[in-house]
């Protein structure tokens, strides 16, 4: 656990177990996981590129110009850690955080910023474990507004389909459901804060 | 069936939301049957019919899907004998919606 804020070296971001941290002598910034526990793959949540500029632009006062930039224009991502294309479709989904009340003109409510953490935090965590587990990144998913205020995540390979929906209620249950179209089904609802990445291996068997 | 750009994402592929019933989810899922109509009379009954893509799909396939019915309505005002109607929840549960995105496809997508 860390508790230390070190304003020109590492940015402390909103989960209490993870640390951003950009040297500053270094042309990239390094985003490094730090876990609280050994093989306690559940103990951490990786952080968002957006998070850790929130967290950024909170001490911005502190920074140059070009610091600034850098930031907001040339974030990289270490790939060991993250899959680029997982957190590029991530980053895309940001705009559902903009969509304001009534977007579609049918009464659609204000997406939450907690459904789509959820979303996104799930999306990374089985991504991480399938990774884990099969040794290679699963293809990025398709994260997408739902009905009433919930967000839909979609993986798709060319034998299979697999549709995660994440309430705006984070009391009920994220729900999914993944078939071949022919006679392969799977359907239930998750417990986010267990390990799914089954589904991802189903999805690519 | 037409589908708004407000559905559509960067690939040209519907939200899984697009499938959906209006005015609320207790009226049902505005379709043309292809029996009465073109793909681009379907179209060109939209309000801009550029901000729309237009798909199809099976009837028999919709039926398959949890609690969904089709049933022609036409409608006079304005007139369309092709406006039919794929009634039951489209919320709940996601496999509707999920199934709905397995058995579309696109006719004329975005210009």
């Amino acid at each position: 656990m860390y508790n230390e804020v070190h304003y020109s070296e590492d940015i402390f971001c909103e989960s209490p177990n993870i640390i951003v941290r950009r040297p500053w002598h270094e042309a990239n910034p390094v985003i490094d996981i730090r876990r609280t526990a050994l093989n306690e793959v559940d103990a951490w949540v990786p952080v968002s590129i957006f998070e850790a500029k929130i967290a950024h632009n909170r001490h911005r006062k502190n920074t140059t110009l070009r610091e600034r930039n850098f930031w907001e224009n040339e974030i990289h991502i270490d790939d060991s850690i993250f899959s680029p294309q997982i957190e590029r479709a991530i980053k895309m989904s940001e705009f559902i955080l903009g969509l304001p009340e009534n977007w579609d003109e049918e009464g659609s409510p204000k997406y939450l910023r907690e459904t789509w953490n959820a979303a996104t935090q799930f999306v990374r965590k089985t991504a991480l474990l399938y990774k884990k587990e099969v040794g290679k990144w699963i293809n990025a998913p398709k994260i997408t507004p739902g009905p009433d205020g919930s967000i839909d995540v979609r993986w798709k390979n060319s034998k299979r389909s697999i549709l995660v929906n994440f309430p705006a209620n984070s009391i009920t249950p994220a729900d999914f459901y993944g078939s071949d179209k022919q006679i392969d089904v799977i359907k239930g609802t998750l417990n986010l804060s267990s390990q799914n990445h089954w589904i991802l291996q189903w999805l690519n068997r | 069936m037409r589908v708004h750009t407000t559905n559509i994402d960067d690939d040209g592929e519907p939200f899984p939301r697009a499938f959906k019933n209006q005015p609320t989810e207790q009226d049902g899922m505005s379709v043309d049957w292809s029996k009465y109509t073109t793909p681009i009379e379907t179209k060109n009954r939209a309000r801009k019919p550029n901000e729309n893509v237009v798909i199809q799909f099976m009837a028999g396939n919709a039926r398959t899907i949890p609690n969904q019915s089709v049933e022609h309505k036409p409608i006079n005002n304005p007139p369309n004998q092709a406006h039919s109607e794929v009634l039951g929840s489209k919320k709940t549960p996601t496999e509707v919606r999920a199934r709905f995105m397995d058995i579309y496809n696109i006719i004329l997508p975005l210009e």
